[in-house]
């Protein structure tokens, strides 16, 4: 039983919840058991069901207080397919604007219009699992944004750096500061796909407080395969 | 590395135990009693509800592996952990029964020397600090709607289908707030577990 599967089909908390089958109950315990990260993964979900069934009896935690109207339309999903369109427009228009960032404004819409495909890739990662971040290489006018998960921390704007590595030798193909979390939480990083040629690539997310003159908290390092272009 | 690879890195340490247990090395011996031990521990306490019962039957069911492994082979010593499940599942089962415990002549030293350090990655964090930290964890997380998906899978145990279906999130969504909320509690617990262990030094 893969991490993946686990991760998709939530067999962590239908373990907890005696919902797996037979045969998945099976092939879980023998995964946990010899693999000490899973375990801790399964103790860890456990002691949070126990710590939010604590909480709720205490009254400690955030009650869910009663939605305002304004919240019952934003979780509706045709808001959400909208804010989808939307969202999808605003990555487009922010890849423009790193292209223009890049060559120093001198292109113009007719730098996206010339792009032939916008492809948005949401990249994984996950501790204690390979590289699970895989793309075939794109043409030289394409654009690929990397959606970034900045994760549950205190900061008010991020920096990424793409890094290509070859063997134990390392160059650095791009640098954005000043990043916020846009959509659905994630930080957007528009590459061109002249940058993005066939080898492994790292994404190296930091992260800062705004006015802090401290150095940039490291976040993580998430692996990225570009494969050739068939 | 991938993850199959990471499956076939646990297949090929599993025989590697089970060759050199086979061959008499006692450190091997002592190797597998920590990498599993934990994990047998866990799995026979949610079995049992009785944490004394499944140290006994652990205890049992390592003394049942070394026996088999120290005289003969297994017929697929990658899936050493099935083994061990299984001959776990099956004393438990006997337990049930009220059979007599299987009388075994394997030299049981080596299971009572390897340091128990078995008891799970969090064992000396409180109760109040787990309270603490899922505290810390509702409100750090950056909306309702996703403290509310947390309350939902945790208390109310409904499944990801109708989760999604009643906040109006997609899958992807889901699996984010989910596994970031799990990772983040990770952290907060092995926080707390480091100055639990700290104060017990001091």
């Amino acid at each position: 039983m893969d991490r993946q599967h686990i991760r998709e089909e939530q067999i962590v908390e239908r373990y907890l919840q005696g919902k797996l089958s037979a045969a998945e109950e099976q092939a879980f315990e023998e995964a946990y058991l010899g693999d000490p990260e899973l375990l801790a993964e399964l103790e860890a979900a456990e002691r949070l069901r126990d710590g939010l069934r604590d909480v709720q009896e205490a009254d400690v935690g955030a009650r869910p207080p009663r939605r305002s109207r304004w919240l019952e339309v934003m979780a509706s999903p045709r808001y959400g397919i909208a804010a989808s369109v939307v969202a999808a427009a605003a990555l487009a228009a922010s890849g423009l604007l790193v292209l223009q960032n890049r060559t120093g404004g001198s292109a113009g819409p007719s730098a996206l219009v010339a792009a032939s495909h916008v492809r948005v890739l949401s990249l994984v990662s996950v501790r204690g699992t390979g590289n699970a971040n895989s793309i075939t290489a794109p043409a030289a006018d394409d654009w690929t944004v990397l959606l970034l998960d900045p994760g549950v921390g205190d900061y008010e704007q991020y920096r990424a750096v793409l890094v290509r590595v070859d063997g134990n030798a390392e160059r650095e193909i791009l640098r954005r500061d000043g990043l916020l979390p846009t959509y659905e939480d994630q930080l957007a990083l528009g590459v061109p796909g002249r940058l993005l040629t066939a080898g492994q690539y790292e994404v190296r997310l930091a992260g800062s407080r705004r006015d802090s003159k401290a150095p940039l908290d490291e976040l993580g390092r998430t692996p990225l395969t570009v494969t050739p272009r068939p | 590395m991938s993850e199959g690879a990471e499956s076939a890195l646990e297949a090929q340490v599993a025989a590697d135990l089970v060759a050199r247990i086979g061959v008499g090395s006692r450190d091997a011996e002592a190797e597998m009693i920590r990498r599993y031990g934990a994990s047998l521990l866990y799995l026979l306490k949610r079995r049992t509800r009785d944490a004394e019962l499944a140290l006994d039957l652990r205890q049992d069911t390592f003394r049942i592996a070394l026996e088999k492994l120290r005289s003969s082979r297994l017929e697929e010593p990658e899936r050493l952990a099935a083994y061990l499940r299984s001959v776990a599942l099956n004393l438990l089962i006997a337990q049930w029964r009220k059979d007599r415990r299987r009388a075994t002549t394997a030299d049981s030293e080596i299971i009572d020397t390897v340091p128990d350090d078995a008891g799970g990655p969090f064992e000396n964090v409180s109760r109040d600090q787990v309270r603490d930290a899922v505290v810390a964890l509702l409100r750090e997380l950056g909306t309702e709607r996703d403290r509310e998906i947390l309350t939902r899978v945790y208390l109310k145990e409904e499944d990801k289908a109708t989760i999604c279906a009643a906040l109006g999130v997609d899958s992807v969504h889901f699996n984010r707030v989910l596994f970031r909320a799990k990772e983040r509690f990770r952290e907060l617990l092995e926080r707390a577990e480091r100055r639990a262990k700290l104060r017990l030094v001091g």
